[in-house]
């Protein structure tokens, strides 16, 4: 059986948190959490938890080196995340974000594509679970947006997989060509945030409470970029791609006033990055990728724990009610200032390190290569107005400096964050290329200063640009949600009237019929047709059918109430009729 | 010799008969004769089903008379498996009546209840185990008669022009059913089925046969609900007491299914259906009608009912499709989704009239809040919903992940895309219901207020089974696999 798969210790702590309470409860979840990266640490390169199941091999667990790097800081962030969450009372709460946790572990030591799929779905489902755990109606829509957007993927993955077996005949991951492919990569796009797929994020990052907006800032979609990363390597669609969704991504951002919503913009800018890394596909694009996944994931965690402290302490998010947070809480101010300079890819922070690989690695594309750097100058200009109008502006507001069970947490990633700048070949270890890229040179300083000095420049002196202001931003979720409607008002009207009129229609025709019949020749059938008369004459009165039609006028009630006799009556006799019919001219013939 | 196949047709009819008579002494006796002849069915449907699977088909001639006159029963794996998921609903449903019928259906209608439900139930097991097409008529028409009193019985406004409604519709079918069978025995002098199968390919040309298809093919469309043929299943389910709605939606319609699966592939056989007359095809169009139409008309209900009962049909519509589409995998997951979609509808059904006992909500959106009140059922509820939506790793998405692979195998990529945008409508109306009553309201509002464990127990192991039988998907399959072997080889 090998190694026990590490998705199992989340998922058996799931089952076990409803037995805890208080504090127990509290230590129980930490100790999990601490458990499974402390194991991990010690997993080695290995497949195991084969079964045979439908003619393919079905292998739950494959660790190497691309699995266990994502798989590394996963659990790592995870840990910070469920300390940082300690203080939700809720049990729910807990138990889904484990399984989310799990689930995404899942994803990662996938060695088949079956197993892929259901751990895929398991996440988007806990996901879902976890948005609509803030109870309120806007979560519950973005909950519900989110959930059928990633089912949608989740269906066109799984039809792309089902091709993929059906021309190979093997589940393994990759080796993908044609229509598989295409709708493969789709599938992984939906969670991935591809343009114009990316909307569930935006849309639903918000509105979830201020803990589970961390979780999911982190999960789903590197767990989507890992897949691209292992089946996708080196396309150049998926390369540029990653530029669109860079640039797209930072633009969108900078227009935003919702603190929340200008992070999980950047989610899809920064994913950008990774994607392009990935695309680019050489060893050191995808260590650059991969290496951006695992800074990423430290200073984007501690930006949604920076203002989840901030939400804790204020109620607020909104850009345009926060500042003058930096002398009530300066910890949170101090991290919140070391994650932006981390995203903006300023030298001496992480976010540098990795970003400097994938510009590296985009060296002989130069559309991309400026794409991404444009994109960087837009992180920059959006983090300044970030920092400065959430947190160093001078306004009056009420605030004290977060719990400890936040700021530690916190704390522990600001320092990971600038240790990964400090040390840039840290990670280079357990990459799965190993590469190391010499990245505080000459060359890499000046040019990457000069776009900071720029973009420094120019919201110094276009700071009145930058004030956010509360306006609705369209975006492609606009569209949807209108077609949506439009599908929903579909089912509800015209087809119910359909419904209603087909009925209607049927009983004239069948009326018609038995008139018909009895004026014709043919008495035999007379008895019939009387009999049908009298059956659907006492069916109506029965059924009292104009009375009740009012009453569902009225009441707009949406019920599609078919009218079962008339039309049915009248379905079989046209069958019966026409069967007739063709056996006496075939007879004759 | 083992007599596990008469047996266990038996043993609801003598229940059957004996529950009116202790109900003229004491009304309270007729629950236990019916839960103990409804376990003891599915006892001697796990006989039966282990005999199966150690010896191969069983071929039972009941009193020692040879078939040409005596009446013979054949239980092959299909027989077995379809034995095996009836009694086991029909016993959860037996269970869960108890409190639901006294609550819920006027004074002195409980011997009538449990006896009826008892026919309904032999009847059923008649249908699945005899190999005579004349007995399946008999007995498709004793548990159809069962189930239009059943119907009935409550006796509320609405309920008796859903029975009526349900009779003259259903009385169609049997007739239908009734002439294809009188067409067949003139042309070939016998109903046996296997002697039937064996006779038939000389009049392969004869419109006899064509008519008698025709014939059998619309009757037992009508039982089963097939597209244009399904109106008079909302009503009716709608109306009937919840566990008489979830033996209905989980195993009737089912029964339907399996009847017709007996004659395209015992009787016609693979080769007539396909090639010669193409049935089969032509069904799978109706079918994937069936998924798509009844979808969409679920999600305009505002019933909760009614919305399960539209989603019944479309799920009657897999089975159809995954059956008819005659290849092994299709075949397999439509077969297997019999049991699994049993399963999630019978536990969807419960969990709706456990809805009803407790508040009398009957609307959707009163739902509100139901999370709070009984958290277990609701649990339930939404396992079960998983399973019908199909969300791994659940017992639907395997049979699901059967008939698309089933589909892919026919070279029928579209019937991939039509299970797809099912699963998806019926995502956006299940996940209505159940956003409603979990996250719909306050949760400190309402005070636990659990089931009684009659109902509850019912609720709890069909809900695990949705989970269980996903992962291990082996145990059905045991019997699916040698089914799929008989069927597509005859």
């Amino acid at each position: 059986m090998g190694a026990i798969h590490p998705a199992v210790i989340f998922f058996v702590g799931a089952a076990l948190i409803p037995l805890f309470k208080g504090k127990a409860r509290s230590i129980f979840v930490v100790g999990v959490a601490l458990a499974s990266f402390i194991y991990m640490l010690f997993l080695e390169p290995q497949k195991g938890w084969e079964f045979s199941f439908l003619g393919f091999n079905v292998v739950l667990f494959n660790a190497d080196r691309l699995s266990l790097f994502v798989g590394y800081i996963f659990v790592l962030i995870g840990l910070l995340i469920i300390l940082y969450s300690i203080h939700v009372k809720e049990n729910e709460h807990h138990i889904f974000s484990f399984l989310y946790m799990g689930s995404s572990l899942g994803v990662v030591f996938a060695g088949d594509f079956f197993t892929f799929f259901i751990f895929w779905e398991i996440l988007a489902v806990t996901a879902a679970v976890l948005i609509w755990l803030k109870r309120d109606e806007r979560s519950l829509g973005a909950g519900f947006r989110y959930l059928i957007m990633h089912l949608i993927g989740g269906g066109i993955l799984l039809i792309g997989i089902l091709l993929h077996f059906f021309t190979t005949g093997s589940m393994e991951i990759g080796g993908l060509t044609g229509v598989p492919f295409a709708l493969i990569l789709v599938g992984i796009g939906f969670k991935a945030a591809f343009i114009p797929l990316h909307t569930w994020l935006p849309d639903a990052y918000p509105k979830a409470s201020l803990t589970v907006s961390v979780f999911l800032s982190v999960f789903t979609t590197k767990a989507a970029v890992y897949a691209l990363a292992r089946s996708f390597p080196g396309i150049e669609i998926v390369a540029y791609m990653g530029g669109v969704m860079a640039l797209y991504g930072v633009t969108l951002a900078l227009l935003q006033h919702d603190a929340r919503k200008l992070l999980s913009y950047h989610i899809i800018s920064q994913v950008g990055y990774m994607v392009a890394g990935v695309g680019i596909g050489t060893q050191l694009g995808i260590d650059g990728g991969l290496s951006h996944v695992w800074n990423h994931i430290l200073y984007k965690s501690l930006l949604f724990m920076c203002i989840g402290a901030v939400i804790y302490r204020t109620g607020k998010d909104d850009l345009t009610e926060l500042g003058g947070l930096a002398r009530k809480m300066p910890v949170t101010t101090i991290a919140c200032i070391i994650a932006a300079l981390s995203i903006s890819g300023v030298p001496l922070f992480n976010g540098f390190v990795s970003k400097a690989m994938v510009y590296e690695a985009a060296d002989y594309h130069d559309v991309l290569y400026w794409m991404l750097k444009l994109a960087s100058v837009g992180t920059f200009l959006s983090f300044c107005k970030f920092t400065y109008f959430g947190f160093l502006r001078k306004k009056e507001i009420e605030a004290k400096e977060a719990p400890l069970t936040m700021t530690i947490p916190m704390i522990i990633v600001a320092s990971l964050c600038v240790l990964g700048g400090l040390y840039p070949n840290l990670l280079g270890n357990i990459l799965p290329y190993q590469s190391e890229l010499p990245v505080y040179t000459l060359g890499k300083l000046t040019d990457t200063m000069l776009l900071q000095g720029v973009a420094i420049a120019i919201f110094f002196f276009g700071r009145q640009l930058f004030i956010p202001h509360r306006r609705e931003i369209l975006d492609f979720d606009y569209i949807y949600i209108r077609a949506a409607g439009g599908f929903m008002w579909f089912c509800r009207n015209p087809v119910s009237s359909l419904a209603s009129g087909m009925d209607s229609m049927f009983a004239h025709l069948a009326r018609i019929f038995v008139g018909t019949a009895r004026h014709s020749p043919l008495r035999v059938l007379e008895g019939l047709a009387g009999w049908m008369d009298r059956l659907s004459l006492a069916a109506e009165e029965a059924s009292n059918r104009r009375v009740q039609r009012e009453k569902m006028a009225t009441s707009e009630q949406g019920n599609v109430d078919v009218k079962s006799i008339d039309s049915a009556l009248f379905l079989v006799a046209l069958m019966l009729a026409m069967f007739l019919l063709y056996l006496a001219v075939k007879h004759l013939l | 010799m083992d007599h596990s196949p008469i047996l266990v047709v038996i043993t609801p009819f003598v229940g059957a008969y004996l529950s009116p008579l202790l109900g003229l002494w004491r009304e309270r006796l007729c629950y236990p004769v019916a839960v103990a002849a409804a376990l003891l069915s599915l006892f001697f449907s796990f006989r039966l089903a282990g005999s199966v699977l150690t010896s191969g088909t069983i071929r039972y001639w009941v009193g020692g008379w040879e078939p040409p006159w005596g009446i013979e029963l054949v239980v092959d794996p299909l027989s077995a498996f379809m034995c095996l998921t009836i009694s086991l609903v029909s016993l959860l449903a037996v269970i869960y009546s108890k409190n639901f019928i006294e609550k819920e259906l006027p004074r002195g209608k409980m011997t009538s209840y449990y006896t009826l439900i008892l026919l309904l139930i032999g009847g059923m097991l008649g249908v699945v185990v005899t190999g005579d097409l004349f007995n399946l008529f008999v007995l498709t028409e004793i548990f159809s008669v069962a189930a239009y009193a059943l119907v009935a019985i409550s006796g509320k406004r609405g309920s008796f022009i859903g029975s009526y409604r349900y009779l003259i519709l259903a009385s169609i079918g049997t007739s239908l059913i009734l002439l294809g069978t009188g067409y067949l025995y003139i042309i070939t002098g016998t109903l046996n089925m296997a002697d039937l199968a064996v006779r038939l390919p000389a009049f392969y040309d004869s419109w006899v046969v064509f008519g008698a298809l025709a014939f059998l093919l619309i009757g037992f469309g009508i039982k089963t609900a097939l597209f244009p043929l399904h109106t008079w299943l909302p009503g009716a389910y709608s109306i009937a007491p919840a566990p008489v709605t979830a033996i209905f939606s989980a195993v009737v319609s089912k029964v339907g299914g399996y009847s017709l699966i007996r004659v395209l592939f015992t009787i016609f056989g693979l080769e007539f259906i396909t090639d010669l007359v193409p049935v089969a095809p032509a069904l799978t169009w109706v079918a994937a009608a069936t998924i798509l139409v009844a979808s969409m008309f679920a999600i305009s209900q505002t019933s909760l009912m009614r919305m399960l009962a539209y989603s019944s049909v479309a799920h009657i519509g897999y089975v159809v499709l995954g059956v008819a589409l005659a290849v092994e995998m299709g075949m397999t997951g439509g077969i297997l989704h019999i049991f699994n979609h049993a399963l999630a509808t019978g536990c969807l059904f419960f969990c709706a009239g456990a809805v009803i006992y407790k508040t009398g909500i009957r609307h959707i959106d009163d739902l509100r809040g139901l999370g709070g009140k009984i958290p277990l059922t609701m649990a339930a509820f939404t396992l079960a919903a998983a399973s019908k939506v199909g969300i791994p790793p659940s017992a639907g998405f395997v049979s699901k992940f059967y008939l698309s692979l089933g589909a892919l195998e026919a070279g029928e990529w579209i019937f991939v895309i039509v299970i797809l945008l099912a699963s998806l409508m019926s995502a956006v109306f299940y996940l209505r219901v159940i956003n409603l009553i979990f996250f719909g309201g306050d949760k400190h509002e309402v005070r636990r207020d659990e089931l009684p464990l009659s109902m509850l127990f019912p609720i709890i192991i069909l809900a695990l089974g949705c989970a269980v039988f996903g992962i291990f998907v082996g145990i059905p399959l045991q019997l699916v696999e040698p089914a799929v072997m008989v069927l597509s080889e005859l």
